[in-house]
């Protein structure tokens, strides 16, 4: 799942961060990317889908590495992906540029038991 | 030639504006692009009032490539020479900054990351343009031109901030500064500074103009037999 988020998401996102012009107030992009999966077994939505949490790292100019730059879930069946963004869920092409990509209601978050 | 060198920092800074303003023009398209999200916002998200922090980035970035490079061409002493087009532009480029640039600058401000300190540099920044204008524009209606030139160099210093603070960001980003601390001094420093250069011209500019205004009271009473400027500057003719 790692290589298949540094793959499909990190390496594009580096690639179009490469794109993007300097001569502007946006965030300078990251020196580097790491991956980190932050759960080892798999949860389950609402949905009864199988995913898995990650967050990725970033390092800026000065030499840190800032945890959580961004933060997701990888769904173990089809591979896809979503991006947090505020409190919502995103699909991951929404960093890419992908065009208008509304929050995905239910993914990513295991539901509450019923009481 | 000494006339060349003199002004040689003032055209090369309306070149260096003019060159800002082409990279800004580059980089900005994107943000028409209606049926995309700016990809400076995605670093903004989540938003409270989100459309209307889109609306106000759209109206802002375009009152910005419109009134930059009108301030610059009115910073020209080709065109301070035409008074009528001078006007005309000037009123474009005043209506353009106090009912487009300032007014969703302001809106822009309060989600400016780097928090309130970057909040304020941006409102500051916003305020100089908005009183300088409305105090430029009502100096040249009485025609003072002496205030109207001094408030108007402050608007177009703060306007230069948008080319100097990007030229900074991206200096520090090279020198591999702390990004964050980098954003506080890369706004902050051209805003205040830009308003300090403003003012040390317009004080020499109004020495200047004692200087001269002295000479003239001391040389008065010998004006009726021996002209001025050769004493002031004796001209080195033969015969005549």
């Amino acid at each position: 799942m790692q290589q298949h988020i540094e793959a499909d998401f990190v390496k594009p996102l580096d690639a179009h961060d490469q794109d993007t012009s300097r001569f502007s107030r946006m965030r300078r992009p990251p020196q580097e990317r790491r991956v980190r999966m932050t759960q080892t077994t798999t949860s389950k939505d609402q949905a009864g889908r199988a995913f898995l949490s990650f967050a990725i790292d970033a390092k800026f100019a000065g030499g840190d590495w800032r945890e959580n730059d961004i933060t997701g879930c990888v769904y173990s069946e089809k591979g896809d992906m979503f991006v947090k963004v505020g409190d919502s869920f995103r699909p991951a092409s929404f960093f890419l540029g992908g065009g208008a990509n509304d929050p995905v209601a239910g993914v990513c978050v295991v539901p509450a038991p019923k009481t | 030639m000494t006339r060349f060198f003199s002004q040689l920092p003032r055209r090369g800074f309306l070149l260096f504006m003019l060159l800002g303003w082409g990279f800004i023009f580059a980089s900005s398209l994107a943000y028409f692009d209606l049926g995309r999200i700016p990809e400076f916002m995605l670093e903004k998200l989540p938003l409270r009032f989100e459309s209307l922090w889109l609306v106000s980035l759209r109206i802002h970035v375009a009152a910005a490539l419109i009134s930059l490079p009108l301030c610059i061409v009115l910073m020209t002493r080709a065109l301070q020479r035409r008074p009528a087009i001078h006007r005309v532009l000037g009123r474009v480029a005043g209506m353009t900054l106090l009912f487009g640039l300032v007014p969703t600058g302001v809106v822009l401000a309060f989600d400016a990351k780097g928090g309130r300190f970057v909040t304020a540099g941006f409102l500051l920044s916003g305020a100089i343009v908005f009183a300088c204008t409305v105090r430029g524009v009502l100096a040249a209606r009485r025609g003072d031109l002496v205030t109207h030139q001094r408030a108007m160099r402050h608007v177009f210093a703060q306007m230069s901030v948008a080319v100097t603070s990007r030229a900074l960001l991206m200096m520090f980003d090279v020198a591999g500064f702390d990004p964050d601390l980098a954003y506080v001094v890369a706004l902050w420093g051209p805003v205040l500074g830009s308003a300090l250069v403003v003012e040390l011209l317009s004080l020499r500019g109004a020495r200047l103009a004692l200087l001269i205004e002295r000479i003239r009271r001391e040389l008065a009473p010998l004006a009726l037999s021996i002209r001025p400027r050769i004493v002031a500057r004796p001209a080195n003719r033969i015969g005549r």
